[in-house]
Order: structure tokens, then sequence, then C-alpha cells
């Protein structure tokens, strides 16, 4: 399950749409690490993710009287910082673009000076695209149409990316395992 | 990640439940510093732009105030309070700019000499009102230790000295025109 189902309580729920300041401040040590971790997956840069869980608490300020409580808050704030972060993905221009690393790249991701490749490093080398679409997938929970929702795009947009990035990773990791062989 | 793990996804047939429980393990990750002091003066600077646009309308009210107060000021001694009321109308609204313009409203309402003055039954129904109002106020202002609580009921308090304020100009402004017009014939007969 997603680091990001943490229930809150209602009391907490009902001081942070009261606007008290230590309620804020509760939520966030809550959700700190989980929204900067999805932030940092979906954008690959430590700065522009700590900027989105900035934004994501500002917005969150903001909207918190049009919380109904229909659904989970925590799904709800992971919303928030989903659309975030995709919002400087779009602002990159890099968005929605299929591409795949050059084998070039992949293989110097490979190579033994940064043998430290590993999942992580075979996620960093996917592109934004790619790499978002793969963990709202897989570690969010995201269906493709909740997928093709959030990019606005079709769902075989979605499922083209999943694949395409399902299949790039486990090439990466394959290769890796064939130079840990040759070693 | 462990390199086990890593030949586990890397096998072949490729399993997304395996990749999908990998992913799932990796460990969360924490911004280099919190953002929490950075997000905490930016809601202070919001809180300050949202009580100064509260505090346009109001300053603009004692400026009004402070005109038709204006020609009931006899002397230069008497336009100072007028003077400093509208500049403290300028400032922010803490507890003590707050106190402070209170202050500066009662003097300016004492020094007028409004009391001296006879006001119309409504207007001085009207007057009684607000100054039951501000003394229940004060009595409020005597029992609060909240500082919120406190700042926002020097802020009603203020409201309220302003609304007096307009009462009792309007009301002997009226007085003074209808006075004025009775003088008018003995002012030609003295000519």
């Amino acid at each position: 399950m997603t680091s990001f189902a943490i229930d809150i309580p209602a009391s907490l729920l009902a001081r942070l749409k009261a606007g008290e300041q230590t309620a804020l401040e509760q939520v966030y040590r809550l959700f700190e690490a989980p929204a900067y971790t999805l932030a940092w997956r979906l954008l690959g840069d430590r700065d522009e993710a700590q900027e989105v869980l900035h934004d994501a608490m500002l917005a969150l300020i903001d909207r918190i009287g049009q919380f109904r409580g229909d659904a989970p808050f925590w799904g709800w704030l992971r919303q928030i910082c989903i659309n975030e972060a995709l919002m400087r993905l779009r602002k990159r221009r890099l968005d929605y673009v299929d591409e795949l690393p050059e084998p070039e790249a992949l293989a110097r991701g490979l190579q033994p000076a940064i043998e430290s490749a590993d999942l992580e490093r075979a996620l960093e080398s996917l592109s934004p695209t790619a790499r978002s679409v793969i963990w709202l997938y897989y570690v969010e929970g995201y269906t493709h149409e909740e997928i093709a929702r959030s990019y606005d795009r079709t769902v075989s947009f979605s499922k083209t990316q999943l694949a395409r990035a399902t299949h790039k990773l486990r090439e990466l990791l394959e290769v890796k395992k064939s130079t840990a062989a040759y070693a | 990640m462990p390199d086990d793990q890593t030949n586990l996804l890397a096998s072949s047939p490729p399993d997304d439940q395996r990749l999908r429980d990998a992913m799932l393990a990796m460990p969360l990750q924490s911004p280099p510093h919190s953002v929490l002091p950075a997000l905490n003066a930016r809601l202070a600077k919001r809180r300050g732009q949202r009580a100064q646009r509260r505090w346009i309308p109001l300053a603009a009210a004692a400026a009004a105030c402070a005109l038709a107060l204006l020609p009931w000021l006899r002397g230069g001694d008497r336009a100072a309070p007028i003077a400093t009321l509208q500049s403290h109308a300028a400032d922010d609204n803490s507890a003590a700019a707050l106190i402070a313009q209170n202050q500066v409203f009662e003097d300016a309402l004492r020094s007028a000499s409004f009391g001296s003055r006879p006001l119309s039954a409504r207007d001085a129904l009207v007057g009684a009102d607000i100054e039951d109002l501000i003394g229940m106020l004060d009595l409020e202002l005597s029992a609060a230790s909240d500082q919120a609580i406190s700042t926002d009921l020097w802020q009603q308090r203020l409201t309220l000295l302003q609304e007096l304020a307009a009462v009792r100009a309007r009301s002997t402004n009226a007085k003074l025109t209808a006075q004025a017009v009775d003088l008018q014939p003995s002012v030609y007969q003295l000519n």
C-alpha cells in the first residue's frame, strides 16, 4: 500500500479546517516524507520535489474547506501533490514525450563507475513521463483511467507508457544482472 | 536496493507483481530541510496582507469621520487629533496600533465637544446605544486573556467609535446648518 495511506483523526481534521497552525504542523509532519517521496519520484529532482511539498501544503490550506470527507483525507492530499508535480512536469515541456533513454545513456547508467544502479537508479534513468506513470500505477495504485485523467490523455497513453516503462525497467535491471555476471 | 532483490526482478519471465513489491519496498525520502518555516513565513505574510485589505475600508471610514469632524474643531490644538487620526488609520491593525487608534478617536470625540451640542432624539438614542456597546466591549476587554480575542475586541471598539463619531458629526452638522439659516436675517440686520 502507498506510504501516503495515513488516516488522521477527525479532531485533527477539524482543527485543520479551523485554521489552527499546530494542526497544519501535525499534518505536515505526518505527510512530509510521503509527499516529498512522491514528488521526487514523479519529477526526479529534489529541489522541485521540495517546492512541490511546499506548494501542496499551501494548496491544502487554501482548499481544506472544500474537503467533504467522502474519500480519505490522505487520498485527497495525495491528489493535490500529484497535481502540483504534474503541473511542473508540464512546464518543463518534456511532458507526454514518449522518449526513453538512449541505449548509450542506459549503458552509461550501468557502467561500473556508477554501478550502484539498482531499482532506484533504473527509475531515475526513465523519462519523467514514464517514471511518473509507472510510479502512479505500481506504487500509488492508480488505474489507467485515473492516470489518463491526471495527464489529460487517453487510457491508451497510460497503457503504452506503462508497458514501455515496465519493459525498460526490466531491461535495465536485466543488463545490470548481466554486467554483474561478467564482472 | 539489495542485489538479490535486483536479480529477482531481472529474472525472467517478467513479473509485474514483483516489480510492484520492489517499488513499494523502496524507502521513503525526506527533504534536505523542512519546508515548515518557509510555509509558516508565507502564511504569516498572507495573514498580514489579508489584514491590510480588511483595514482599507476601515481607514477610509476613519478618514471620512475625520473630515466630518473637521468643521467642529476650533484652533490649531484641536486639529492635531484629526491629523493623528488620519495618519494612524494607515497603520497596521496590531493590538498596539488598534489601542492607539481607539485613543485617538476618543480624544477627537472629546475635543470636538459634541456633548455640549443638542442632538436629535434619534441620534441621541443611537449614540447612547453605541456607548453602551463600547462599555460592554470594555468589560470583555478587561477579561480577555487571549491576544487574538483582545485584538478583535479592540478592532470592534474602534469601529464603534467611528460610528459614534459619524452619528454625532451628522447630527451636529444638521443642527448648525439650521442655526446658520435662522441667524442669517439677524446678520443682515446687523449689517
